[in-house]
């Protein structure tokens, strides 16, 4: 079974991550986002984490690398659902996640994609 | 009736005097034979006068200090002077505590010829201590929960997390804020974002005395923490002082929205929702359209 799936939602690219996903299933997230987002007109990702009850360093590292490599292709990413012992874990390893947005739930996400972005800037 | 100063003090009377006393007396010579021992001092042992006349010391009373070199004897005899001490001795197979005091024991020429020793049993003493010791410790751990309970209490009180619309919690703080105190308003703040999927929060530190650079350092922790949850925070009651304070600390506030008054952020915050609230209104329109092209298609 995949250890994610993607949803397209007018402009908008949710992706639903299960917590048992490895290192392969990562990769395999991280080039199909980004083949996505590269072909189609994606203006955000919107990344549902609230599967997962613990995270470790290295997950928040992939999340980062997705995060810039989406900043390359001029796409936001948002992060929802993170539960409080994954925020207190995070906060207690000094990973604040700065390239990265983050939102309540999906819905809240879609609303800030709206928004303007804090790279509007560099928007086509 | 005889008047005492008419009594005869001959050698009965003196040992009916020494028997009489409710402290063990008894002496030894130096090899630690009993020539004497009083009464109450057999009685402690569980024996009768006459069954310990010239037995050894150490056979009697079975003391640890007995036949090493903190015996009692030995010290008084060979360096002439008093001992007093603490001890159990061993009678049948209950240990009883004493209290002893002995002296060197002197001829008519001034040399030592053996030790005088006297004892009391201090097991009710050591009980009545024991008992007061375990009452003290008692009141003092009942007084260490009370202290800690009331910690914990002033600790809840002291970081209220209020809902005070749909979507804004406030975080009043009032007082010192230490690490722990902030850990715990940090940890509020989440849990409560969590419950109420509140999208602001506003931290309003008028009342908070003293803002150094660790207190600056905890705000901005609990913004990344909101951060992370997907809520913005909002930073309320900056006074002047405090404003230089945190400038001069050369802690950066870029992730906090600031504003001056409680108001400002409540009305920042509900113009942000509401305007929130329409975006999803179109957004919903935008999907339902996208939704009935589907099915217009199929």
């Amino acid at each position: 079974m995949q250890a994610f799936s993607l949803f397209s939602l007018g402009g908008v690219l949710l992706v639903s991550v299960e917590e048992d996903i490895d290192d392969d299933g990562l990769r395999d997230l991280v080039a199909r986002v980004s083949f996505r987002v590269s072909r189609e007109t994606i203006a955000g990702v919107i990344v549902d984490l609230h599967h997962f009850e613990v995270m470790d360093s290295h997950f928040a590292g992939q999340l980062q690398a997705l995060a810039r490599v989406l900043r390359l292709l001029q796409a936001r990413m948002v992060v929802v659902g993170l539960c409080v012992p994954v925020v207190m874990t995070l906060l207690d390893f000094g990973i604040s996640l700065p390239e990265m947005e983050f939102a309540l739930d999906v819905e809240q996400a879609l609303v800030r994609l709206q928004e303007a972005g804090p790279d509007q800037g560099n928007g086509p | 009736m005889k008047d005492i100063s008419e009594v005869q003090l001959d050698e009965g009377f003196l040992s009916e005097i020494i028997n009489a006393i409710t402290s063990g007396i008894f002496v030894t010579d130096l090899e630690h034979n009993i020539l004497m021992i009083n009464k109450a001092g057999a009685r402690m042992v569980g024996k009768r006068p006459g069954d310990c006349f010239d037995r050894k010391c150490y056979d009697i009373f079975k003391t640890p200090m007995c036949r090493t070199e903190f015996c009692t004897c030995d010290i008084v005899t060979s360096k002439d002077r008093a001992n007093y001490g603490e001890t159990t001795m061993q009678v049948g197979d209950r240990q009883i505590p004493i209290e002893y005091s002995s002296r060197p024991l002197k001829n008519y020429e001034g040399k030592i010829i053996g030790c005088v020793e006297n004892f009391i049993d201090i097991s009710e003493r050591l009980e009545k201590d024991r008992i007061i010791l375990e009452q003290k410790e008692s009141l003092l751990k009942k007084r260490e929960e009370d202290i800690r309970h009331l910690q914990d209490e002033i600790l809840e009180l002291s970081t209220p997390v209020i809902q005070v619309w749909d979507g804004i919690l406030t975080l009043p703080l009032i007082g010192t804020l230490d690490s722990h105190r902030a850990h715990i308003a940090m940890e509020r703040v989440l849990e409560s974002i969590e419950q109420t999927r509140a999208a602001f929060v506003i931290v309003d530190i008028t009342g908070v005395p003293i803002v150094d650079a660790d207190v600056a350092r905890h705000i901005l922790q609990t913004a990344a923490a909101a951060r992370l949850m997907g809520s913005e925070t909002l930073l309320t009651g900056v006074g002047p002082h405090t404003a230089r304070v945190i400038s001069d600390s050369g802690v950066s506030l870029e992730n906090i929205i600031l504003k001056g008054r409680m108001t400002d952020a409540l009305q920042y915050a509900i113009a942000q929702l509401e305007e929130r609230r329409l975006k999803m209104k179109q957004f919903s329109h935008f999907m339902g359209a996208l939704g009935e092209d589907r099915d217009r298609e199929e």
